[in-house]
């Protein structure tokens, strides 16, 4: 049974969840990547349950280089759908922190997000991080976004949820 | 004539036909045949090609109900009873193993009593091979047939026939299957689908040849579906457009660029480069690709050299298809490269990455596209591994380039609704085509891609029986 989580580090976790959030809210990526683990990756299954995303596709499945290229992408001047700005927001319920090994917690959330790109698309659905202690730091090994909708027909998905 | 009178003309002939008001309908149906004739010329097509629902409504008559349509694959039904739901044109339809003779039957999803659909599950499993619906609990087999109504004695004696097609859940007219993929018609007439495939079925071979056991499957349950608000036409035009990637997609070739200089000692970027960057190919790099145009607007680009020729092979998989077909065989199976090959109007079949994008018209502006991927049975996991980051880049609504393709399709999309601009251009290499039996080619950058279609969409949308096409 891991150890309960002391108030620092809960603390910890939820700045780096409000951090990341606000970031998105910013279409600061650059900062935002720097919450993740060197290895860490963000992942949007396309089924419900989806066990890995090595075995069925995912509507996104980005290491640090994916996101540094859609980091690179947006905004970019000879983008066709950039003449569009992208704008988003999200809201996330309360978190359930879990400790799941030394050093390493499981934070589940519901996420509302609205992207808006030519049009306003809405999002909903749950929101998976596991995160590590870096040092003094807490880090996103994982973000996991699980869409009520994601196996409905999707318009282009923007920005991450 | 100018052109807005051609618009108004047409738009007057096009409704009454679709309402069927003032004259018979086979006077109407020639008038509006004459009418379609014209907006597709030698160089360019009217803006009604997009943005009319009544043009939109006949091809779906015309087109989506002759031709052969892409339907799913038998390894999304392995045992009796399962099934998906789908639509072929606008007609939702249910692909069901059959309970007794494992045979695939495509089913009318609605139900013989007061037609309402009987299935809405995307997939499952039909127990006992039965369907009910839901609304009076009429059941039917998984051939179709109509096997009981609740309370029968209502219709005993009145002159209703219990063994009426009609009554069940009718098959569709044609439904037949090319190495494991299957395939539709609405329509009872027409040519078999080896025939309708003709040089296309290359491609599908070659995909499941690509397996070291020569058997593929669809990955999951359920496939991307990435909503367009455009015409269905402008997807299938994008596959062959080469002149586009190295615009349209000049600023993801450049966030990719950034990220291989950013860590030139590491493998960061490397697999996913490999993917994005032949998107952005030179023009010379696109015209050496080439295009072949094939009868009823079927059509690729490659043959010996495509964006898939320059994929790093993988020893593991090298070594299983070597062990499976020899050398020479294997070099001949991998060295087969065609990007995109259109069986038009459904579906796009990428052999090489093991993909297929299945084309899902919604109205007259609005088209989803649904892309499916495959496994090679047999092949080690690197391979599928590709397969999946080509198709998160690609072909998800959150892919790296689909935006800007959008983008592109709906600034026409809206202009032709809008209607300030009346034809659009496909001058580009008219005139310079070979010929050579049923193959029309060009170099990859030529509008042929694009008229190839059109030779297609006038012989469906302006012939009775689609002659050249379907019939």
């Amino acid at each position: 049974m891991p150890a309960e989580l002391d108030p620092q580090s809960e603390a910890g976790i939820r700045e780096l969840i409000q951090r990341e959030t606000t970031c998105l809210n910013n279409g600061d990526l650059d900062t935002w990547m720097a919450l993740f683990t060197d290895d860490g990756y963000y992942w949007m299954p396309l089924e419900a349950d989806q066990q890995s995303p090595d075995e069925h596709d995912s509507l996104i499945y980005d290491n640090r280089a994916l996101m540094e290229i859609r980091q690179n992408n947006l905004g970019h001047p000879l983008s066709p759908s950039m003449d569009f700005p992208v704008r988003s927001v999200r809201i996330l319920s309360d978190l359930d922190i879990a400790t799941t090994a030394a050093n390493e917690c499981v934070v589940r959330t519901s996420v509302i997000a609205m992207i808006n790109h030519k049009r306003q698309d809405v999002y909903g659905g749950s929101v998976t991080y596991r995160v590590c202690r870096v040092g003094d730091d807490w880090r996103i090994q994982c973000k996991r976004v699980d869409l009520l909708n994601a196996d409905a027909p999707l318009d282009t998905i923007m920005m991450y949820i | 004539m100018p052109c807005s009178a051609i618009h108004a003309d047409l738009l007057m002939s096009l409704t009454s036909h679709m309402t069927g008001t003032e004259e018979s309908p086979t006077a109407m149906s020639s008038l509006a045949m004459d009418d379609l004739h014209r907006l597709v010329e030698p160089a360019r097509v009217h803006r009604d090609v997009y943005s009319s629902p009544a043009v939109f409504a006949l091809e779906m008559e015309r087109i989506w109900g002759r031709a052969w349509l892409y339907v799913g694959h038998q390894s999304q039904v392995p045992k009796p009873g399962d099934f998906i739901t789908t639509t072929l044109g606008l007609k939702p339809v249910v692909m069901v193993r059959h309970s007794d003779e494992e045979r695939i039957h495509v089913l009318h999803n609605r139900c013989g009593h007061r037609g309402a659909i009987v299935c809405y599950q995307r997939h499952g499993h039909a127990r006992g091979g039965l369907f009910r619906c839901p609304y009076h609990g009429w059941i039917f087999r998984s051939d179709g047939s109509l096997r009981t109504q609740p309370s029968p004695g209502g219709y005993a004696n009145v002159g209703f026939d219990a063994s009426d097609p009609a009554f069940g859940m009718p098959r569709v007219a044609r439904v037949s299957m090319y190495r494991g993929f299957v395939f539709a018609s609405l329509s009872p007439d027409g040519p078999d689908l080896e025939d309708f495939l003709g040089e296309a079925r290359d491609t599908i071979d070659n995909m499941v040849d690509r397996s070291p056991l020569g058997e593929i499957e669809v990955t999951g349950k359920v496939g991307h579906r990435f909503r367009h608000r455009n015409n269905w036409k402008f997807f299938i035009e994008n596959l062959h457009d080469a002149m586009h990637p190295m615009v349209a997609h000049a600023a993801t070739g450049d966030a990719v660029k950034q990220v291989l200089d950013k860590y030139p000692d590491s493998d960061a970027g490397r697999a996913e480069a490999e993917v994005i960057a032949p998107f952005g190919g030179s023009y010379d790099f696109f015209d050496e690709m080439g295009f072949v145009g094939l009868p009823r607007g079927h059509g690729y680009m490659g043959g010996s050299k495509s964006i898939f020729s320059h994929y790093q092979m993988y020893p593991d998989y090298l070594a299983a298809m070597e062990e499976a077909y020899g050398r020479e065989r294997t070099e001949e199976i991998l060295s087969y490269n065609k990007h995109n090959t259109l069986v038009y109007p459904s579906c796009t079949v990428r052999d090489g990455i093991q993909s297929i994008r299945v084309v899902k018209p919604v109205s007259v502006n609005e088209t989803v596209i649904e892309s499916w991927t495959f496994r090679l049975k047999g092949a080690p996991q690197s391979m599928l591994d590709r397969t999946l980051r080509y198709s998160r880049l690609i072909n998800s609504p959150a892919s790296c380039v689909g935006p800007d393709d959008m983008s592109c399709y709906d600034r026409i999309q809206e202009a032709a609704e809008a209607g300030t601009i009346e034809w659009i251009d496909l001058h580009r290499h008219l005139g310079r085509d070979v010929q050579a039996g049923e193959r029309v080619t060009a170099i990859g950058t030529s509008d042929l891609a694009l008229r190839n279609q059109y030779t297609a969409w006038v012989d469906y949308m302006t012939t009775k029986s689609g002659a050249r096409n379907a019939g």
